[in-house]
């Protein structure tokens, strides 16, 4: 059916304006509603006939808040001017729904969605309008820890699924106004609720223009995460590397606009979109700046050494033991031949074989029910750890390899950055046991040369070092103290890139 | 689309080279030490040190009966060269030679006696072998003799001797390359020398645990290579360190000498008793740890002379002798006599150098040729002729800058001290 059948239908019904007779109305809300059973029609009669007809959602309207404010006035209303059977609209509105979100709609179309959305609408008899109160109030958790991205010291709390929460925990951070929320809808049949932020002043318009642009290309029936957006406007879908950064911390997106990007919020969804991203803020931990600079910087190279191990070492290990073997220290040689003695697999294999089981349990473990959890660690350790070396499969060496892989991988502070190499991983050491050193090498210039042509939204993936802006370095390789943080990247900042005068220590 | 089966079609092809050389480690019989002795004339005797990865392993993990000793085994073959040999090896080995772990070549006596120059081309050659190797000649015995021999320290008897050498006052272990090097300078080479040591004095071993001194491998010192890399003759032990320290390669050393009771008294002594002990005296030990040597090439008509200042850093490590150590002249007093000693030392065996082996291994010619190019132009043809008659002036500083941790000696004062 159907999609083009909902489309004519809302071609015919886009005009469509209320009549003044309230059955007339309540029939052609029913039959719109037709097996809807959580919308609900509550009729008012006063003295015999109907005088009004709220329509609300249940459970998505503040029931307390329409007795109090809708329904008791109204009837007060009715029950006092009895005789007078049409009311104007000023005298309902002002009078006797005391409510501060309350407006007078006529089109069918528009009443529709007010009540999809949460609102309660108060059909009135002999009114060809509907009142559209809002009084929205869902069913939400409460503000909780960001589970994806945990730091030490900080603030504790993350995005949720409301929008209006999410807003307000940006407005909390930047009480300016020049923090710019623009709201759209996107997906034909969830009409999902879309804010994008950005700082005017500082993000560049063209940026924002572009990134408006690209959403409203989007034609969706449904957009059920912010993943859905992602795919949609990112500029290189057949990249491993995430080109959009998404955030769970409202600090973190605050501190992302006032670099002069543009955030995505998306309704029922908890993670933040941050456009455009760059290769070295995927590696920026909360905690580097919470920490003081030497030890953030000092972290920062631990982070980047795992960075390099996750992707390069089994292959480095298979490359140096199939064929490069005169590079590796002579007493090391020799307990690693020791070690691999009556192997019976050539060293690429191992590494695959162990690889894989390794990422077969990692994704065994994240969705397994949580009281089976223990269960496949404790087979995954016995496997790994102890019985292919026992059984003389797996050499020892191997496994320390591969179990330091396993751990290097988790230290991405964004998490799908992590993905692109854990993939990349699998070439690479395919690559490495056919071409030794030198396939290494090649693969990392094409890899290189990959990321140095990523440019999402316009803005060098490598920037700053690729190409090289000096006065931004001070927040990649090292962390230098925040007062020397002072300068925008040129291809984000829309003016000037000075965010602070200098050393206003 | 095409763009795309290009580079398919790219990366393909980048596999057509791989794997050729791809060697499973357990496929390779990892070479330790190589050792080559003469025959007969174009025939030689190649001795391989291999390690053994079970053994090594089993070794290591259950002690077992064996001792997990049997880490190595040495393997030969006859060959008219070093890849001849090689060959004729691998047919008695399951395991491809893989000589890229090779640190250590031995020399038989008689192969040095006759040449290195016919086996030493494949050492630099290969693309597999590393030039930062060690090279040794075997005094008075052959190279299958030292690497068949079990070393109680380590588990390959190749592996000890690099570590010997490493431990006896040369820093780096690169005899090969500097073997090379020399050789291309003023045609004279050198290598340290090794040698298999029988026990001091023999004791019987009383019971299955005992473990009395065995015959080892030492160190002898170095041989010597004449401009035809024929064997010239060996620096002792007690010599090898001068020529270390000529070419700056000297780490450490302990120098003993004796102070007499005279010297308690500031005008006795002179440099003989320091050294033969004539007078009643007894021994002073100063540990050198930081070497300095200056060798200026100076002129007179064509011919050089030099000027070599040999400057070191020192404490007192051991001291029988009835000087009061807490009083500085006395310290002076035992420097002097230790500059006495020391340069005695160099000067004879500079003289040796000089006189019976008319090699060039102190480096003179090289600093002439560094400092005075054109000049050296005109003397390198004759540099084997001139240079065993060229005048050297030796001066030795050592600096005596503390005395252990205790100054006074802790025992009472003896016979001849001082109050």
């Amino acid at each position: 059916m159907t999609q083009q059948s909902t489309a004519s239908k809302q071609e015919h019904q886009k005009t469509e304006r209320l009549h003044p007779q309230l059955a007339l109305n309540v029939e052609r809300m029913q039959r719109e509603f037709l097996n809807c059973s959580d919308i609900m029609f509550r009729k008012c009669s006063v003295g015999g006939m109907d005088r009004a007809v709220l329509i609300y959602v249940d459970g998505m309207c503040d029931v307390q808040a329409v007795d109090e404010f809708v329904l008791r006035p109204l009837l007060k209303h009715f029950s006092r001017s009895l005789p007078k059977a049409e009311g104007d609209e000023e005298e309902l509105r002002e009078s006797f729904i005391p409510t501060l979100k309350i407006r007078p709609v006529a089109e069918t179309q528009e009443v529709i969605k007010a009540v999809l959305r949460g609102e309660t609408a108060v059909f009135t008899e002999g009114n060809a309008f509907a009142l559209l109160a809002d009084l929205v109030k869902m069913e939400q958790r409460s503000i909780e820890e960001a589970t994806s991205e945990k730091v030490v010291r900080g603030p504790r709390d993350a995005f949720m699924e409301s929008l209006s929460t999410n807003t307000s925990l940006l407005r909390r951070r930047i009480r300016s106004s020049s923090l710019k929320l623009e709201s759209m809808t996107l997906g034909s049949l969830t009409e999902t609720d879309i804010v994008i932020g950005y700082m005017e002043g500082i993000a560049k318009d063209s940026l924002v223009d572009e990134v408006k642009a690209r959403l409203q290309k989007i034609k969706l029936d449904g957009i059920i995460h912010s993943s859905n957006i992602e795919e949609y406007i990112e500029d290189n879908t057949f990249s491993p590397f995430p080109q959009i950064q998404n955030t769970e911390r409202p600090d973190v997106a605050v501190s992302s606009l006032l670099e002069g990007k543009v955030i995505i919020i998306t309704s029922n969804t908890p993670f933040v979109l941050i456009v455009p991203m760059t290769y070295w803020s995927g590696l920026q931990a909360v905690d580097d700046y919470t920490d003081r600079f030497m030890y953030a910087t000092f972290v920062r190279w631990i982070r980047y050494t795992f960075v390099h191990i996750s992707l390069l070492l089994p292959s480095l290990y298979v490359a140096l033991t199939t064929y490069h073997l005169q590079v590796i220290p002579t007493p090391l040689v020799v307990s690693i031949a020791s070690a691999r003695e009556g192997v019976p697999l050539p060293a690429v294999i191992e590494a695959l074989i162990m690889e894989f089981i390794f990422e077969g349990l990692r994704e065994a473990g994240i969705r397994l029910p949580q009281q089976v959890g223990p269960a496949v660690s404790i087979a995954g350790a016995l496997v790994i750890g102890q019985a292919v070396v026992a059984a003389g499969i797996i050499s020892t060496p191997m496994v320390i390899i591969v179990s330091l892989t396993g751990i290097a991988s988790f230290a991405f502070p964004l998490y799908n950055l992590g993905t692109a190499y854990r993939m990349l991983r699998f070439p690479l050491l395919i690559v490495a046991g056919v071409l030794g050193f030198y396939g290494i090498v090649l693969f990392l210039i094409l890899l290189s040369v990959h990321m140095v042509t990523l440019k999402p939204f316009g803005v060098p993936y490598m920037a700053p070092y690729a190409p090289m802006s000096p006065g931004n370095l001070g927040d990649v390789l090292v962390r230098a103290p925040k007062y020397k943080m002072r300068r925008l990247m040129p291809w984000l900042a829309k003016g000037k890139t000075e965010r602070f005068p200098k050393r206003s220590k | 689309m095409f763009r795309r089966m290009t580079f398919i079609f790219l990366v393909l092809s980048l596999t057509l080279t791989g794997c050729w050389d791809r060697q499973e480690l357990n496929d390779q019989a990892i070479v330790l030490g190589w050792g080559m002795d003469l025959v007969e004339k174009g025939k030689y005797l190649a001795t391989a040190n291999l390690v053994l990865p079970l053994a090594s392993e089993s070794g290591g993990q259950q002690g077992g009966e064996q001792g997990g000793r049997s880490s190595f085994m040495t393997e030969s073959a006859y060959g008219r060269n070093n890849r001849d040999a090689e060959q004729n090896m691998q047919r008695k080995l399951s395991r491809v030679l893989f000589p890229g772990h090779r640190r250590n070549i031995f020399i038989g006596e008689k192969l040095a006696e006759h040449g290195v120059f016919s086996i030493m081309d494949e050492y630099s050659r290969s693309p597999m072998v590393r030039p930062r190797a060690n090279m040794f000649v075997v005094k008075g015995g052959t190279a299958q003799e030292v690497m068949s021999l079990a070393y109680q320290l380590e588990t390959n008897p190749a592996i000890a001797m690099q570590k010997i050498q490493e431990k006896s006052g040369a820093p780096i272990s690169r005899s090969l390359l500097d073997f090379y090097i020399m050789t291309n300078g003023t045609g004279c080479g050198i290598m340290p020398a090794i040698t298999i040591l029988s026990p001091e004095v023999k004791t019987d071993k009383k019971s299955k645990n005992d473990s009395p001194p065995q015959t080892t491998l030492g160190l002898y010192g170095a041989a010597i290579f004449n401009s035809g890399l024929r064997l010239a003759g060996y620096l002792n032990y007690d010599e090898y360190w001068v020529r270390l320290w000529l070419a700056d390669k000297l780490a450490f050393r302990n120098f003993t000498a004796l102070v007499n009771a005279a010297d308690a008294d500031p005008s006795g002594g002179n440099a003989a008793d320091a050294v033969s002990g004539a007078t009643k005296g007894q021994t002073v030990s100063v540990n050198v740890d930081s070497f300095h040597r200056q060798i200026t090439p100076m002129f007179q008509g064509d011919l050089p002379r030099f000027r070599i200042t040999l400057e070191g850093k020192g404490y007192i490590e051991e001291n029988n002798s009835p000087l009061d150590l807490s009083k500085p002249a006395n310290v002076q007093k035992v420097e002097t006599r230790m500059n006495q000693y020391v340069e005695q030392q160099v000067e004879r065996v500079v003289a040796k150098v000089q006189k019976d082996f008319k090699c060039d291994i102190l480096e003179l010619g090289e600093t002439l040729h560094h400092r005075h190019p054109y000049r050296w132009k005109k003397l390198a043809a004759d540099w084997e002729t001139l240079f065993p008659e060229i005048e050297l002036d030796i001066a030795v500083k050592l600096d005596i800058t503390g005395t252990g941790t205790t100054s006074k000696s802790l025992l009472p004062t003896r016979d001849g001290g001082e109050k």
